[in-house]
């Protein structure tokens, strides 16, 4: 079953006067449970894309299919009650707001979306990322990969059913990032979720079901043998 | 040249900075600008017309007789240069037409007065009148004319004699004071004060000895001369410019506390500056360690940041000199009343310059922390995120806050020009200060208590508020500062209200008649008892002088220009002659503060000196202490005393009060005159008294009192009109630096926002985050201001003006909603701005 679904997909920034197309007559159909990785030079329109896929953005043209909704079909305030509810993003800079503590930053989308019972499940997330015992701690007394695993805290707390993550591990140390990113992968496949990443990693794009390379305005996927049969070689 | 360049050019992109903080220095200093064109406008005048005013060079003046031996001394001196001399004697007194009488200020002069200038007669542009030409003739300002009734050629009774209006005026050089509708001006020839029998012993006159000199020279010469030949503190010695500047006292205090509100705005921009270069220093910090890297000095990049600061600094110095140029012609009108002629601001470069000085060093003192910082910058901060954040706390701000402090100081104390009032004020704005930054700490704590129950936008405002004190603390100290200044002025207006209302029994007195003759006092009791008339209290007064204190002979004090107005004050004090007086018990209005006041009659047979009773003020400004030995010369006679008790009073109750109390039995046979004060009386009976008064004691003056208030209460309106404009620039200034913040902030917030976008909150939510966060921020200054201000005010109303009254905060607490509403509507069109923009910007690489 498709749970995103982009189609004819143009954007372009103008810079000055020239314009600059960036996204070309993009196609992308991603199925639920399914991880997906990005790879393309930088510059190449991958955080663009994503941004995109979350409703952060808007496409010059094309259609956004998000489970059953069409994104454009929302304005900005029901795009952004829907991002909330429906999509977590993990940023490369982790993107943590600075005066709130751990649990609170995890707690916040849970407190928009008016949950009652956020605390407690803010709490939860924050056990499952193992920082039970940072939660009260700020932002700036915590390491990148703690900050990290608190931003992918938060990008589960309401229990989203697709995620999007950009360059996740661009900002941490090889060892922290593949810990992070190993805590990503079990988390998503555990719940059953589905993960559009952005990387540079071979290796972590290796780890995922599908892989595409945006190149010239177009994703193009790479045909590989599967895990199992890699493993056999 | 093009290094100075490089340092302009960086500011080049920084417009929104550039203009939010010359905005801010701007208004800082446009009050003082106004100040300064007022007080040079003061100066020029002062300059071009000291000698008209005063119709000489040459002033001396004393309020008792003058001695043969005296008047021999300035014969001689003034004879020895050829400078000619003459006579002027001025007093207060009762003029009478047919029915009516009133109180009016006499000055009989010399024929050859004015030596300068001529005093313009209605009628008679060409002067050929003059006061000798015709026996007992007067010329009346208008006031008189109209109040009894008066016309050329109608009659005036002065005293015992008559005297034909040949004159109105209607220009005198010599200006008129503040209190002149109170006792309108009038002159006579010198040579018929005789016969009014006005001048008796003891009758309250100034007499003067007027010198006009050919050289400035000269001038000093002879009032060098004769300051030390005439040394005694009751005789003042003052040239042309001293006798101006005395004469607009008033305007020169007015203006000192003005300039000290205008000062507070200063600070109040000065600390929102300080925050914008802070957040451009941050900006900068990445710039200046790529500049290093490629080759720049440490010293070099602190040389930008300097001339980056000298240049906003001379950039708002001229908008605020322009601003406060154009607008001082207009607001002029806020202080004519304080000086006896008119003021003509003008274009002055030394204003200018002072200006551009003030704003120049305001600029370096308030980004002198960050200033410093640039030269600590290292390049590493570009290979590392976290040092590239940098500290929100400048490591030198704790040196700079010293020196902010002293520089702010030393400017009030400058401004005011005096020590006293430039500490008290810095004093209690650093206390002021601290208690808002103390006690919206404390309201932060309580409110956190309560997010957990609020809803998640007034949570999330509540919680940025609270942790985000870093940023909102200017805003909070200008905005605290602003409603202590608003709070604090009509609640200082109600306590003098209330203090001087003509009301009860004990209140202040509706009538004061002075000048009573011994022989009159019990004959004029008698008529004010047949009257009807309350009686509050009749003291003696005896002119005195005050020979040695503690054996040291106690001089004349020489006034200067460059004296401070604490000085000046004391000067005056000692040197204005003393008055003492006697009596049994104390008046309700008086409190002993330390020692004791018997008031039992002195026996020779005591073995000790008769007790003295000192007035505290007086005796702290003229360094008069406990049980020290005065020695007094009253016509001739010395009397000893030892000060056994140092008393507070309260002025404002309007009841004869003296500085100096005798024991009872000391001074009962010296020469001397009566006060009487006269309770609340009908308007009809007041002026039965008045005329009864004239008619059977002809030499004796009645001052209405009510009338002298009313005035008084007048002139306080307009100072505190005055007063209310300068804070009104202070408001203005702490909105302006809530805006300036206030958009900074979302600014520099912007990415949090998005964030909280990011994870679901649509715009209302942050609407309501951002209001919530503002009208905190502003109610908890605003409340904290209106607060303190009440508290300030009712410590003024105790320790200056001895008031029981307890302030009321009826008038004043709908302030802190204003300004809280005031906030938010501000803030608002900022927030929608913010709010409004698309989510797509830089938060994914
Ligand atoms: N808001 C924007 N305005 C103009 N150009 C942009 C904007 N955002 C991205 N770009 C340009 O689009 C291109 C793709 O950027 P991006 O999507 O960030 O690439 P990637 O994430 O693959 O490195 C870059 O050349 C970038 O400069
Ligand atoms: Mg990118």
């Amino acid at each position: 079953m498709s749970i995103l679904s982009l189609k004819n997909i143009h954007k372009s920034y103008s810079q000055g006067s020239s314009t600059l197309s960036i996204l070309k007559d993009l196609e992308l159909e991603v199925n639920q449970g399914e991880i997906v990785a990005i790879t393309g030079q930088s510059g190449a329109g991958k955080s663009s894309l994503l941004a995109i896929m979350s409703g952060i953005d808007r496409p010059d043209s094309g259609q956004i299919i998000v489970g059953t909704t069409h994104l454009s079909s929302l304005n900005e305030n029901e795009l952004t009650q829907f991002r909330g509810k429906n999509i977590g993003i993990v940023f490369q800079q982790f993107h943590l707001v600075p005066h709130l503590t751990a649990l609170e930053n995890v707690m916040l989308p849970l407190e928009i979306a008016g949950d009652k019972r956020a605390e407690e499940k803010a709490r939860q997330s924050l056990l499952n990322v193992g920082l039970e015992a940072r939660s009260n701690h700020f932002p700036s007394q915590l390491s990148g990969g703690e900050c990290q695993r608190v931003a992918i805290a938060r990008a589960f707390t309401t229990e989203p059913e697709f995620l999007l993550a950009d360059e996740p591990s661009g900002s941490l140390d090889t060892a922290t990032g593949s810990q992070v990113m190993d805590l990503l992968f079990n988390e998503v496949k555990r719940r059953g979720m589905t993960l559009v990443i952005v990387t540079h990693s071979e290796d972590l794009a290796l780890k995922c079901s599908r892989q595409f390379k945006l190149s010239q305005g177009k994703l193009i996927e790479s045909i590989r043998p599967p895990e199992s049969i890699k493993g056999n070689l | 040249m093009n290094f100075f360049l490089r340092s302009l050019r960086e500011l080049r992109g920084q417009k929104s900075f550039v203009l939010l903080f010359c905005i801010n220095i701007t208004f800082g200093l446009v009050g003082l600008g106004l100040i300064s064109t007022w007080r040079q406008a003061f100066e020029d005048t002062i300059a071009q017309r000291s000698k008209t005013m005063l119709g000489a060079d040459i002033q001396i003046s004393t309020r008792r007789t003058w001695d043969p031996k005296e008047i021999a001394i300035i014969e001689k001196e003034t004879a020895a240069l050829g400078s000619p001399i003459a006579r002027s004697a001025t007093l207060y007194t009762m003029a009478s037409s047919a029915s009516k009488s009133r109180l009016i200020e006499l000055r009989a002069t010399e024929a050859s007065l004015p030596f300068y200038g001529q005093i313009t007669i209605k009628g008679d542009p060409s002067h050929v009148k003059r006061l000798k030409d015709q026996d007992h003739s007067i010329w009346i300002y208008p006031e008189i004319a109209t109040t009894l009734g008066l016309n050329v050629g109608s009659i005036l009774k002065l005293g015992e004699s008559n005297f034909t209006v040949t004159g109105i005026t209607e220009d005198d050089p010599a200006g008129s004071w503040a209190g002149s509708s109170v006792a309108p001006r009038a002159y006579i020839d010198i040579k018929d004060l005789q016969g009014t029998e006005l001048v008796r012993k003891g009758s309250t006159v100034w007499s003067s000895y007027l010198v006009k000199t050919a050289t400035e020279i000269e001038t000093k010469v002879i009032i060098n001369n004769l300051s030390a030949l005439l040394n005694d503190p009751g005789v003042n010695i003052v040239d042309h410019r001293e006798s101006g500047e005395q004469s607009a006292r008033l305007f020169k205090y007015l203006t000192d506390y003005l300039s000290l509100v205008s000062i507070t705005a200063l600070i109040m921009t000065g600390v929102a500056a300080s925050w914008l270069y802070r957040h451009y220093f941050r900006r900068r910090r990445k710039t200046t360690a790529i500049y290093i890297c490629l080759g720049a000095t440490r010293y070099e990049a602190f040389g930008v940041g300097v001339i980056q600061v000298l240049f906003l600094g001379i950039l708002s110095s001229l908008a605020a000199a322009t601003i406060s140029l154009s607008l001082s012609g207009v607001l002029v009108k806020l202080v004519h009343e304080f000086v006896p002629w008119a003021l003509t601001p003008a274009f002055s470069f030394g204003v200018v310059a002072k200006l551009v000085f003030i704003s120049v060093s305001t600029c370096l003192v308030v980004c002198l922390p960050w200033l410093l910082e640039t030269k600590d910058i290292s390049p590493s901060l570009l290979l590392n995120e976290s040092v590239a954040q940098g500290s929100q706390k400048s490591k030198y701000r704790f040196l700079s806050l010293g020196i902010q402090v002293l520089f702010f100081a030393g400017l009030a104390i400058l401004e005011a020009k005096s020590y006293l009032s430039g500490m008290v004020f810095s004093g209690t704005l650093i206390l002021a200060t601290l208690i808002i930054l103390l006690s919206s700490r404390l309201v932060h704590k309580v409110l956190k208590g309560f997010a957990a129950g609020l809803s998640a936008p007034l949570k999330h405002g509540l919680l940025r508020s609270v942790r985000c004190v870093e940023e909102s603390t200017p805003a909070i100290v200008s905005l605290g500062l602003a409603t202590i200044l608003t709070v604090l002025l009509p609640t200082l207006r109600d306590i003098l209200r209330t203090e001087l209302n003509v009301s009860s029994d004990r209140g202040v007195p509706s009538m004061f008649v002075f000048d009573i003759q011994d022989e009159q006092k019990a004959p004029l009791e008698a008529l004010l008892t047949e009257l009807k008339a309350h009686v509050q209290m009749i003291s003696p007064m005896i002119r005195g002088r005050l020979l040695t204190q503690n054996g040291s002979s106690v001089v004349r004090e020489e006034m200067n220009p460059k004296d401070s107005r604490d000085a000046e004050r004391s000067k005056l004090m000692r040197n204005r002659g003393y008055n003492l007086s006697y009596r049994t018990s104390l008046d309700p209005s008086e409190k002993i503060t330390s020692g004791t006041f018997k008031g039992t009659p002195f026996s020779p047979e005591q073995h000790e000196l008769p007790e003295i009773s000192v007035e505290k003020n007086f005796a702290d400004r003229t360094k008069i202490e406990m049980n020290d030995i005065l020695n007094f010369e009253i016509e001739g006679v010395e009397i000893q005393g030892k000060v056994t008790s140092l008393r507070s009073v309260k002025w404002a109750s309007f009841q004869p009060n003296f500085f100096i109390l005798f024991q009872p039995g000391v001074l009962d046979d010296a020469p001397k005159t009566w006060v009487a004060s006269i309770g609340a009386t009908s308007p009809d009976l007041k002026v039965e008294i008045q005329n009864k008064i004239v008619q059977n004691f002809p030499n004796v003056s009645a001052i209405d009192v009510e009338r002298v208030l009313s005035r008084l209460m007048e002139l306080m309106e307009k100072s505190s009109i005055a007063l209310g404009a300068l804070a009104l620039l202070c408001v203005i200034s702490g909105f302006l630096v809530l805006i300036s913040i206030t958009r900074q902030m979302l600014h520099e917030r912007e990415k949090d926002l998005l964030l909280y976008k990011v994870v679901g909150a649509d715009r209302s939510f942050l609407v309501k985050l951002l209001l919530s966060e503002i009208s905190i921020i502003a109610a908890v200054s605003s409340f904290t201001g209106l607060f303190l201000g009440l508290a300030i005010a009712q410590s003024l109303s105790v320790i200056v003006f001895q008031s029981k009254t307890i302030v009321s905060p009826g008038t004043v607490v709908w302030i802190p909603f204003l300004f809280t509403f005031f906030a938010v509507v501000l803030s608002y069109s900022s927030i929608r701005r913010i709010t409004s923009r698309p989510t797509s910007f830089g938060l994914l690489s």
